[in-house]
């Protein structure tokens, strides 16, 4: 009896460092690449938002507690760095494809593709990553973190956002790279 | 010898019960396909997004989209992918019990459908359909002809709410004529 529940802790223990794994390899890729001159890589807290002058609602204000940070890592395409983005490219779409997130939806145009997926349950999210990439410019990696998101309450906090005098502080960087 | 029996009845079906949804799956990633997939977790979300409206397209829409578990849109300007489509649609037709609905043939296009039943008359569960020979110049991409578009949804869907899904989801046009109240 005494090993039966030994081994179902260790089991438990196994499965509980896998779960963790998969999402930390995102983070890990996010911080291994942070300082690689090939990439932009941007880490926006809430606080930076200018919304504490702005009337909300209790449901925006629900919303934005459960936010945390928007955390954004772009490769861009230059003209020596091709084989690179090949190879980010793919390391980044392996990492999402094995990961624990949920795919919301998919996208593949002449354009470019995009991938949509989050984690949590669909009242209450925690994570949600949007992956894009263009052969030209390069790809992109936006994480929203947050606790318990519900997305009925982020649309109104999107609403909220727009009142605000939030002028795209910290994501200058971010629209020279999409504009480039 | 029983036992063997059944491993090869249970061998021989289960391709079968993952064939619906793995036999489209190739265009996803193929080169020359335009491709748009939506999952069920999404189609739960987006009706959770619209909780307070009045309007009754809105409503419609989330009436239909609660219960839809897939979409694909395939769309092609290649002539050898289109010829694979079709050859994989009417692969498919057969493997599975899809009935035609109708079939649309006019200036601009040749429009198909086709469904599996559902729970009654005005819902189904799968609903396919297929566009060729687009004539209209104006639903090109970057100039170059769509050649195919193929359209898979499956979920419980209510034919006579296709419309509010159209207008919401920027799908196209074609597949109000599925819809109940254009018949």
């Amino acid at each position: 009896m005494k090993i039966i529940v030994h081994k179902l802790i260790c089991l438990i223990l196994v499965l509980a460092v896998l779960g963790c794994n998969t999402t930390q390899s995102l983070q890990q890729y996010y911080v291994d690449n942070a300082e690689n001159p090939n990439f932009l890589s941007v880490d926006l807290p809430v606080s930076l938002l200018n919304l504490d002058k702005v009337e909300l609602s209790s449901d925006q204000h629900e919303a934005l507690k459960s936010l945390r940070k928007l955390n954004i890592l772009a490769f861009r395409v230059t003209g020596n760095n091709r084989v690179d983005f090949q190879k980010e490219k793919s390391t980044v779409k392996e990492i999402l494809k094995h990961s624990s997130l949920t795919q919301l939806m998919k996208m593949r145009t002449s354009y470019g593709n995009a991938t949509v997926n989050y984690m949590g349950e669909d009242d209450a999210i925690d994570e949600v990553v949007i992956y894009g990439d263009n052969d030209d410019k390069g790809f992109m990696l936006v994480r929203v973190l947050g606790e318990d998101m519900n997305p009925a309450k982020l649309v109104q906090f999107i609403q909220a956002l727009q009142k605000s005098d939030y002028k795209g502080e910290g994501l200058g960087q971010l629209q020279e790279f999409i504009k480039g | 010898m029983m036992k063997k029996g059944i491993i090869i009845v249970l061998v021989s079906i289960l391709p079968l019960a993952g064939f619906s949804q793995s036999m489209f799956d190739k265009y996803e990633d193929l080169d020359n396909v335009s491709a748009v997939v939506v999952n069920e977790s999404m189609f739960k979300l987006l009706s959770k997004i619209n909780v307070e409206v009045d309007d009754k397209e809105a409503q419609d829409f989330m009436d239909i989209a609660q219960n839809l578990k897939n979409l694909k849109v395939f769309i092609t300007e290649d002539k050898a992918v289109s010829a694979d489509m079709l050859k994989t649609m009417e692969k498919y037709l057969k493997s599975s019990s899809l009935e035609e609905l109708m079939r649309v043939k006019d200036k601009d296009a040749n429009v198909k459908f086709y469904v599996k039943s559902g729970k009654d008359e005005d819902h189904v569960s799968e609903l396919l359909m297929f566009v060729t020979g687009i004539k209209n110049a104006e639903v090109s991409i970057n100039d170059r002809k769509i050649e195919t578009v193929l359209l898979s949804l499956t979920g419980d869907i209510d034919l006579n709410k296709i419309g509010s899904l159209t207008q919401k989801m920027n799908l196209p046009q074609e597949l109000n004529k599925a819809g109940k109240n254009q018949r």
